[in-house]
């Protein structure tokens, strides 16, 4: 087996040895003899072509991006290195700091959401209920809904004239409102759609902690007197910490990236009063052509997602050692 | 007494907030299907028309027979099977060499496989259109299949080689010792063993696929190569506010995702959560 020290170097180095150790082969030296180089090269053959597809897909273009950023650039041409001229311009802008606390909100606002929702109802479903795996089926549903049906599918039932929810709204007496038109009331209505979109998500992962929980620590806790909230404070919480960190933290990259959903459904609007930071990528690139400005804005993402999910990672290792 | 009380009420509890949630999840669903059925007149009609009468499935006809989504299905059919053959091929290979291979730089070479899947698409699209545009692959079923593979490969990694722990390793020391090779043992024993894991892998990526706007609409620009999401789009945005027609086109491409879930729904969710707990 090449369970152990296939090879003392690294997949790369293997390979560039396999001609001089092929001699070596098949002639036992002392109790183990050393893997074939062929063998050693084994794992670079397996990995390799995974690693090419996501330099060419991935690290490529990332690097290509950050390249760009530091250059001027004229609608797909490529000009002259302006160095971080754009990054500086980033920072300064009004319009930017502005989508940087929509993001924060839209972030925010549907974690609030998602999270207690996924939660309440995971707890709920792992009662063992009668019907209990209809409910859950149903609930997950709009995790396979995509953003775009999400987003036409909402504008539609928060249609102003003919929508349905304005017709409830009318008919209980209130007054109808047009959700998506309005600079306050836009926000708010497209965070509770993304809550729609993603607390199964939420709920699937909730549920799955809550199943590696022993039944036996709540009869415990029980026994001793506990009440519900107790056991949910004292059982439940500590035991489903891990998980809850790990679908925040992933819910708040998915979140932070998100922008078919918002693109559809406002566009960003009214008043550029929905724009989120990834959103306004998209759009200095594919509405105005500025590659340069929308490659440094990508950059500060991607950043970002790495510092958020390196400290996650860090936090992971330290709370599995402690 | 009052301790059964208190479990009858609990239990009352429980199921109003699921009877709640199920409505709130299904009514959107609902309410698209229903209006898909309708004439004209009732789509808009005011106070809303709930139940269609009489139903008709002139919206359906429309919509199969009178527009381009037969063929953005195709599309979208296309470019899946390809995004699913590469990434579970290179998934299956790699899943394998992690499971099973000790080497130097393993650590750091999983590692970096798994930091290409946290790169946003967001800061990808920019450079990604800049790159295929240059290089040929701008538009084409290649082109956004291999945007995809690259996407998903991380996460079908870490799901398959869950399956690939799992198969016991004195199955394969007994094929070598009747001297099987490591590429043999992959193929011959391991390979068949893990389909389960392929197949869940395999129905992940194409719902992601099925389902993807944005590396769409940003690698694709011809009808002949427009996929499913970005056809619902244009066809709303072409047509004005024809709902009904709008509906339809809906329903048509979102069953096969809700048939294939309800079907396959367990082995999903445990795809996904073990995907998703891969840190």
């Amino acid at each position: 087996m090449f369970r152990e020290d296939v090879s003392e170097r690294g997949p790369a180095t293997a390979v560039a040895v396999v001609g001089a150790s092929a001699l070596e082969t098949g002639v036992a030296r002392g109790p183990r003899p050393r893997p074939s180089a062929l063998a050693r090269a084994l794992p670079f053959y397996f990995i390799a072509p995974t690693v090419g597809l996501l330099a060419l897909v991935v690290a490529y273009p990332i690097g290509y991006s950050f390249w760009v950023s530091l250059h001027h650039t004229e609608y797909l041409r490529v000009g002259p290195a302006v160095g971080l001229a754009h990054y500086r311009f980033l920072l300064g802008d009004e319009v930017v700091r502005r989508d940087v606390v929509i993001s924060l909100k839209y972030l925010i606002g549907s974690l609030a959401g998602a999270v207690p929702l996924g939660l309440l109802l995971a707890m709920v479903l792992n009662q063992r209920l009668r019907f209990g795996a209809w409910f859950r089926t149903i609930c997950a549903l709009p995790w396979v809904i995509s953003q775009t049906v999400t987003a036409l599918l909402w504008t539609w039932l928060l249609d102003p004239s003919f929508g349905p929810v304005n017709y409830l709204l009318d008919a209980a007496g209130f007054a109808r409102v047009n959700f998506v038109g309005n600079e306050t009331t836009a926000l708010p209505v497209l965070v509770a759609v993304n809550v729609w979109m993603s607390y199964p998500f939420a709920m699937i992962l909730f549920l799955a902690g809550l199943q590696t929980i022993p039944a036996e620590l709540y009869e415990a806790a029980r026994i001793d007197g506990a009440n519900a909230v107790q056991e949910f404070r004292d059982v439940t919480l500590p035991l489903l910490r891990n998980t809850l960190l790990a679908t925040c933290v992933m819910l708040t990259l998915y979140y932070f990236t998100m922008v078919t959903l918002i693109l559809i459904f406002t566009g960003g609007g009214p008043v550029g009063s929905t724009e989120v930071m990834s959103l306004r990528v998209f759009n200095e690139m594919f509405s105005y052509w500025r590659v340069a400005p929308a490659s440094a804005l990508g950059m500060v993402i991607f950043v970002l997602n790495a510092i958020f999910s390196f400290v996650y990672v860090r936090v992971l290792r330290a709370e599995a050692e402690r | 007494m009052t301790a059964r009380r208190r479990i009858r009420g609990k239990l009352l509890a429980s199921y109003a907030f699921l009877v709640a949630m199920a409505v709130f999840a299904l009514a959107p669903l609902v309410w698209a299907l229903l209006t898909s059925l309708k004439v004209k007149t009732q789509v808009l009609a005011y106070p809303p028309v709930w139940i269609p009468s009489p139903l008709t499935f002139e919206n359906y006809g429309a919509v199969l027979f009178g527009s381009n989504m037969p063929r953005y299905l195709l599309n979208t059919f296309v470019v899946a099977v390809l995004a699913i053959a590469v990434a579970l091929a290179l998934a299956s290979h790699t899943a394998y060499a992690a499971s099973r291979f000790r080497f130097r730089g393993r650590e750091t070479t999983l590692f970096i496989i798994l930091s290409a899947s946290m790169v946003p698409i967001i800061s990808l699209l920019t450079p990604l259109y800049l790159v295929w545009t240059r290089i040929g692959l701008h538009d084409t079923y290649a082109g956004v299949s291999l945007a995809y593979a690259a996407c998903q490969v991380p996460t079908a990694i870490w799901l398959i080689r869950g399956f690939v722990d799992a198969v016991p390793r004195e199955v394969e020391e007994a094929a070598m010792l009747d001297g099987c090779g490591a590429w043999q043992c992959f193929y011959r024993i391991v390979l068949p063993i893990i389909q389960p894991g392929l197949a869940a892998a395999g129905i992940l990526i194409f719902i992601y696929v099925w389902n993807d706007f944005l590396l769409a609409t940003t690698l694709t620009i011809s009808e002949e190569h427009r996929l499913i999401q970005v056809g619902l789009y244009r066809y709303l945005s072409d047509l004005g506010v024809e709902w009904g027609r709008f509906t339809a086109y809906t329903v048509l491409a979102t069953l096969p995702i809700i048939v294939m879930f309800v079907a396959v729904q367990k082995r999903l969710l445990e795809g996904l959560v073990a995907g998703a707990m891969k840190g």
